[in-house]
C-alpha cells in the first residue's frame, strides 16, 4: 500500500495537475454543446447530466472538493433528474423531432448574440493583466472549516437559503397541484 | 281727558273703522255700515263737545304737539290744534258726513260693492278731519294727499265705466299739479321758518315771529318770501277747490255716485282748499292786508266765480249744473279770503256745505226717482211725484241764490259782497261777484223749471225716494234755514266767535247805510235773475228736443258755454299732447336705444360664449383629442413591438449586455 | 494553467448556455440553457478563489455553495411552472406562450 501511495505522491503532479483540470473541462464543453444542439430532448438532458458531472470533477480538481460533491449531489442528482422528469411529463403531442428544435426566430440571431458576447468576454479576459497571475499552490478547503463558516459567519445566508428552499418546495408543490374542479 | 288729547279721536275713529271695514267681505254690509256710521256718529259727538269747549270765555286755542321722527338732532314734529276756525269746520264736516253716510245706505242699497264704498267713505272722512285738525303743514299735506286718494277711489268707484276711470284719473292728476306748488311752498316755509308747526308757543310758523321775518325777506320776482310761500300754497288750494285754471276735474267728478258728489265735491274736500288758505292766512297777510298774494287770491276767486257761473247757464246735466255752481261758490269764498275777511269766507263755506250737500242729495233723490236719468231735458213736473224732494230742493236753491232773510246763503253771500265792496285795491271783483250772483239765481231757477215744473217729459215712472234718503234731506234743509240766524250781522256771532269775544245782538246794525245798500243790491240781483229765468223758461212749455231759449237767442255763445268754453279741449291739445309726446319719445328711447344697448350687451355675451364654444370645440377638444390620439398611436406602436415571446426579450438583453461590456471596455481601458 | 484559461472555459460554457436559452423551441431547453449559464458562473467563482490572494477565507467556496442551492430551488420552481403552463396551453413551445403580445 505504501508503495502505491509513494508512487502516487511521486507522480509529477504539477505537470499532470493541469490536465486534470483541462480534460474534464473539455468533456464538459462538448457535452454542453450536445445539450444545446441535440434534437432529441432526452439525449439533450443526458448530455446535460454528463456536463454537470464533468463540471463537478473540475471543481474537485481545482481543490474545492466540497463544492464538487455538492455539484454532483444537487445538480446531477436533483436538477438533471428533474429536467428528465419534466421532459417526460410534458411530452409533445406530435412526434418528437418532427419540428425544428429552434424557436420561431431562428437560430441565427441567438448564435450571433452568443458569438458577440463570447468575443467581448474573451477580449476582456485576455487583455486583463490581473488574469495573467501564476497558479498558486493547492489550497486546502477542509469541510470542518466550511461548516464553521456556514454556522458562524454565513449563518444568515444559510437560514435565508433554508427559507428560500422551503418556499420553493411549497411553491412548486402548489403550482404543480392538480386543479380541483368544483 | 284733556281736550287736546280728545280731538285725536275725531279723525282716528273713522280711520280705524276704514281699516276694519277693508277686512270685511263683500256681503257683510251690516257690519260695514255699523262700523262706519257708528264711528262717524261718535266723532260727531266728540266734535260737538270740542266745539262747546271752544265757546268758553277766553278760549284761544288748544295745541297738542308730538315728535314723529328724529333726523339726527332735528326732530320732526306733528300736532293737532283746536281753535275757533277749526272747531266750527270740524263740527260741520262730521255732521254733514254723518248725514251723507246715512243717505248712502239707502242710495247704494242695490250696489254690489257696498262694503268697499263705505270703507272708502270712512277713509275720506278720517283724512278730511285730519286736514282740519292738523297743527302742522306736513300733517296737513299728508292728510291732503289722502283726501285726494280717497276722492280718486270714490270718483272712480264704478271703475268699469271708462268715463268714471278717466274722471278719477283727471281729478287726481289735476289736483296733483296744484299739490306740486303746495309741496314747494311747504319746503320753502320749512327752510324760512325752521318749523312746520302752526302754533308752538310762539315758535310756530304762523306766529308773529316767523311771519314778520318772512315778510321782510325778499324771495323771487321781487316778492316777499311770505308772498311767494303763500302763492305756492295757494296753488294746492286752487287745485283742490277747483279754481281757474285747475277747475277742469270738478265737473267730470260727477261720474261718481251722488253721495260722493255731495260729500266730497260740495261740502268737504273742495272746501279744504278754502280752509287751507284760511288756516295759513297769517302768511298771506304777513306782508300787509293787501299783499300781492291776497290780490292774486281775490282775482282768481272773482274770475272763477263769474266764469263757472257762465258755463253753468248752458249745462243740461243736473249734477253738472251743481258742479259748476260749486266752482262758482268756491270762487266767492276765495274772493272773500283775498279781500281779507276770513270770517266771511268761513261763514259762506259752512252755509254752502249744508245747502250744497242738500242740493246734491236732492239731485240724487231725483235721479233715483226717475231711474238713473240725469238729463234735465228729460225730466219735468217732478214736484207732483216727489214732493218732499221738491220742497227740500227748493229750500236749497233759495239758499244758494241768496233769497233774502230766511236763508243762510243770503247772509253769507251778502257779507262777501260787503267786504268786496270795501276792498281798497279795486272794485272789479265786486262787480264780477255781483254778476256771478245774478247768474247763480238765473241758472238755478232755470234748473228748477226744467226739473220740477211743467209736464213730465221722460219715459220712466217717477216715484218718491225712501225715508232713509229723504230724512237727511229734511235735516239739511232745516239747517240751511237755521244757520241764517248766527249769520246775520244783527247778531255777528261768527265774527265774534272767530275774534274771540262774545257777540251782542244789535238790531241797529241791520239798518246801517252800508248794509242796507249792499243788501238792497243783492236782493235786486236775485230778483232780476229769477225774473229773467222765469221769463225764458217758466212761461213756455219746455220740451226735450227743442233748443234752449238762450240757444235760440245767441246760438254761438250758448254753444261755447255748453262746451265749457273749450278749456278741456285746450288742455288736451297743449298740456296733454305735450306730455304724451314726451312720453312717446321716452318710450321710444327706452325701447330702441336702451333696450338696444341691453340687447347689444346680451348679444356680446352670447357671441363671446359662442366663440368660447367654438374655441373649446376646435382648439381644445380637437387639440386634446389629437394629442390623445397621438399618445394612443405611440402606445400602439410600442406595444406592437412586444412579441410576447421570451426569447426575443432575451436576445435584446444579450445584445444590451454586449453593448454594455463594450462600453465598459472602451471607457476603462 | 493560468486563470485566463479557466475564465475562457467558463465564458464558452456561458455562451453555450446563452445560445440554448435564446434559440431552443422547447421551454425546458431554455431552462437547460439557464442551468448551464449558472454552472459557468460557479466555475468562475471557484476559478477566482483558486487564484485568489487568500484562499483560506473560502469566500469563493461559500459563494458557490449558495449559488448551487439557489439554482436548484429556481430549477424546481421553473419546472413546476413549465408543467403548469403545459397543462394550460397543451404545448411546451415557447412560441405558444405569447399572451403578452401587444
Amino acid at each position: 500500500m505504501n508503495d502505491l501511495l509513494q508512487k502516487f505522491n511521486a507522480l509529477p503532479w504539477d505537470a499532470i495537475g493541469q490536465w486534470l483540470v483541462l480534460l474534464p473541462a473539455g468533456v464538459m464543453l462538448l457535452a454542453a454543446a450536445g445539450a444545446v444542439a441535440l434534437r432529441n430532448l432526452i439525449h439533450a438532458a443526458l448530455c446535460l447530466t454528463l456536463s454537470f458531472i464533468a463540471l463537478g470533477i473540475v471543481f474537485i480538481a481545482l481543490g474545492a472538493e466540497f463544492v464538487g460533491f455538492v455539484q454532483l449531489l444537487v445538480y446531477v442528482g436533483a436538477v438533471a433528474m428533474l429536467i428528465v422528469f419534466a421532459i417526460l411529463l410534458t411530452r409533445p403531442s406530435d412526434l418528437a423531432g418532427a419540428m425544428s428544435p429552434f424557436a420561431g426566430f431562428g437560430p441565427v440571431g441567438g448564435i450571433l448574440t452568443g458569438a458577440a458576447l463570447l468575443i467581448a468576454l474573451l477580449a476582456f479576459i485576455f487583455s486583463s493583466p490581473a488574469a495573467k497571475t501564476p497558479m498558486p499552490s493547492m489550497p486546502v478547503a477542509p469541510v470542518a472549516q466550511i461548516g464553521n463558516l456556514l454556522m458562524l459567519d454565513f449563518v444568515v445566508p444559510l437560514q435565508a437559503v433554508g427559507v428560500l428552499l422551503t418556499a420553493a418546495l411549497i411553491g412548486a408543490a402548489v403550482l404543480a397541484m392538480e386543479d380541483k374542479k368544483p | 281727558m284733556e281736550i287736546s288729547r280728545l280731538i285725536l279721536w275725531i279723525p282716528l275713529l273713522p280711520l280705524i273703522a276704514a281699516g276694519l271695514t277693508s277686512l270685511l267681505r263683500r256681503g257683510q254690509r251690516g257690519p260695514a255700515a255699523a262700523l262706519v256710521i257708528g264711528s262717524q256718529a261718535v266723532s260727531t259727538l266728540i266734535a260737538l263737545y270740542a266745539f262747546l269747549m271752544t265757546l268758553r270765555h277766553g278760549f284761544e286755542r288748544e295745541v297738542f304737539n308730538f315728535t314723529w321722527l328724529t333726523f339726527g338732532t332735528e326732530p320732526l314734529r306733528l300736532g293737532l290744534v283746536l281753535d275757533p276756525l277749526g272747531a266750527g269746520m270740524v263740527l260741520m264736516v262730521t255732521f254733514v258726513s254723518l248725514l251723507i253716510f246715512i243717505y248712502s245706505h239707502g242710495y247704494m242699497k242695490e250696489d254690489a260693492n257696498y262694503t268697499r264704498f263705505f270703507c272708502f267713505l270712512s277713509l275720506f272722512s278720517a283724512a278730511m278731519l285730519g286736514v282740519v285738525l292738523s297743527n302742522s303743514l306736513l300733517l296737513t299735506f299728508i292728510c291732503w294727499e289722502l283726501v285726494g286718494l280717497a276722492s280718486y277711489l270714490l270718483i272712480g268707484f264704478w271703475f268699469h265705466k271708462p268715463s268714471a276711470a278717466a274722471a278719477a284719473k283727471k281729478a287726481f292728476i289735476t289736483t296733483r299739479v296744484g299739490d306740486m306748488g303746495f309741496l314747494l311752498g311747504m319746503l320753502w316755509l320749512y327752510s324760512a321758518s325752521g318749523t312746520l308747526l302752526f302754533y308752538d308757543n310762539g315758535a310756530g310758523c304762523l306766529e308773529r315771529a316767523a311771519t314778520d321775518a318772512m315778510a321782510v325777506q325778499i324771495g323771487c320776482m321781487g316778492l316777499a318770501v311770505s308772498n311767494c310761500i303763500a302763492l305756492l300754497i295757494f296753488c294746492g288750494a286752487a287745485g283742490k277747490s277747483g279754481q281757474f285754471p285747475l277747475h277742469v276735474w270738478l265737473p267730470d267728478a260727477m261720474e261718481g255716485p251722488t253721495p260722493v258728489s255731495a260729500l266730497i265735491h260740495a261740502a268737504t274736500m273742495v272746501a279744504a282748499g278754502v280752509f287751507l288758505v284760511a288756516r295759513v292766512f297769517p302768511i298771506f297777510e304777513a306782508a300787509g292786508k293787501t299783499s300781492a298774494a291776497l290780490v292774486v287770491v281775490a282775482s282768481i276767486g272773482a274770475f272763477t266765480a263769474l266764469f263757472a257761473a257762465l258755463i253753468a247757464v248752458a249745462q243740461t246735466d243736473i249734477k253738472r249744473i251743481l258742479a259748476y255752481s260749486t266752482v262758482s261758490q268756491l270762487g266767492f269764498m276765495m274772493l272773500a279770503l283775498g279781500v281779507g275777511s276770513v270770517t266771511a269766507a268761513m261763514v259762506h263755506l259752512i252755509a254752502h256745505a249744508f245747502f250744497k250737500a242738500l242740493l246734491f242729495m236732492g239731485a240724487g233723490s231725483v235721479i233715483h226717482g226717475v231711474h238713473e236719468e240725469q238729463d234735465i231735458r228729460n225730466m219735468g213736473g217732478l214736484r207732483k211725484y216727489m214732493p218732499v224732494t221738491f220742497i227740500t230742493y227748493a229750500i236749497g236753491m233759495m239758499a244758494l241764490c241768496g233769497v233774502p232773510f230766511l236763508f243762510s246763503g243770503f247772509w253769507s253771500k251778502d257779507e262777501i259782497l260787503h267786504v268786496a265792496h270795501g276792498w281798497t285795491v279795486s272794485h272789479l271783483p265786486f262787480y264780477m261777484a255781483a254778476a256771478a250772483a245774478f247768474l247763480t239765481a238765473f241758472y238755478m231757477t232755470r234748473q228748477m223749471f226744467y226739473v220740477f215744473a211743467g209736464k213730465y217729459r221722460g219715459h220712466a215712472h217717477p216715484h218718491e225716494s225712501p225715508a232713509v234718503m229723504t230724512v237727511p234731506l229734511l235735516i239739511l234743509a232745516a239747517s240751511a234755514i237755521l244757520l241764517s240766524i248766527p249769520a246775520t250781522p244783527a247778531w255777528p256771532w261768527f265774527h265774534g266767535y272767530h275774534a274771540g269775544h262774545a257777540p251782542a245782538l244789535d238790531w241797529a246794525k241791520l239798518l246801517e247805510h252800508e248794509f242796507v245798500s249792499i243788501a238792497g243790491l243783492s236782493i235786486l240781483i236775485v230778483t232780476l235773475g229769477v225774473g229773467a229765468a222765469w221769463l225764458l223758461y217758466g212761461r213756455r212749455q219746455l220740451s226735450a228736443t227743442a233748443p234752449d231759449a238762450l240757444e235760440s237767442a245767441w246760438a254761438g255763445g250758448f254753444k261755447a258755454l255748453a262746451n265749457r268754453l273749450y278749456i278741456d279741449e285746450l288742455y288736451a291739445a297743449t298740456v296733454v299732447a305735450a306730455l304724451t309726446l314726451a312720453g312717446s319719445l321716452f318710450a321710444w328711447i327706452d325701447r330702441r336705444i336702451l333696450a338696444g344697448v341691453v340687447s347689444a350687451a346680451a348679444g356680446v355675451s352670447v357671441a363671446s360664449s359662442k366663440l368660447g364654444d367654438l374655441f373649446e370645440k376646435f382648439l381644445l377638444n380637437l387639440g386634446f383629442d389629437s394629442y390623445c390620439g397621438g399618445l394612443r398611436d405611440c402606445g400602439n406602436l410600442f406595444s406592437g413591438w412586444e412579441s410576447g415571446r421570451v426569447q426575443g426579450y432575451l436576445r435584446i438583453l444579450g445584445v444590451g449586455v454586449v453593448v454594455l461590456l463594450a462600453l465598459i471596455g472602451w471607457l476603462f481601458t | 494553467m493560468t486563470l485566463q484559461i479557466l475564465l475562457a472555459v467558463s465564458a464558452v460554457l456561458f455562451t453555450f448556455g446563452l445560445v440554448a436559452a435564446l434559440t431552443r423551441r422547447n421551454s425546458i431547453m431554455v431552462l437547460v440553457g439557464i442551468e448551464l449559464m449558472m454552472g459557468a458562473a460557479n466555475l468562475n467563482f471557484i476559478a477566482f478563489w483558486r487564484f485568489s490572494a487568500d484562499p483560506q477565507a473560502l469566500t469563493g467556496v461559500m459563494f458557490a455553495i449558495f449559488s448551487i442551492a439557489v439554482a436548484a430551488a429556481e430549477a424546481a420552481v421553473g419546472l413546476a411552472i413549465i408543467i403548469l403552463v403545459h397543462r394550460r396551453i397543451r404545448s411546451s413551445n415557447v412560441d405558444d406562450a405569447e399572451q403578452l403580445k401587444g
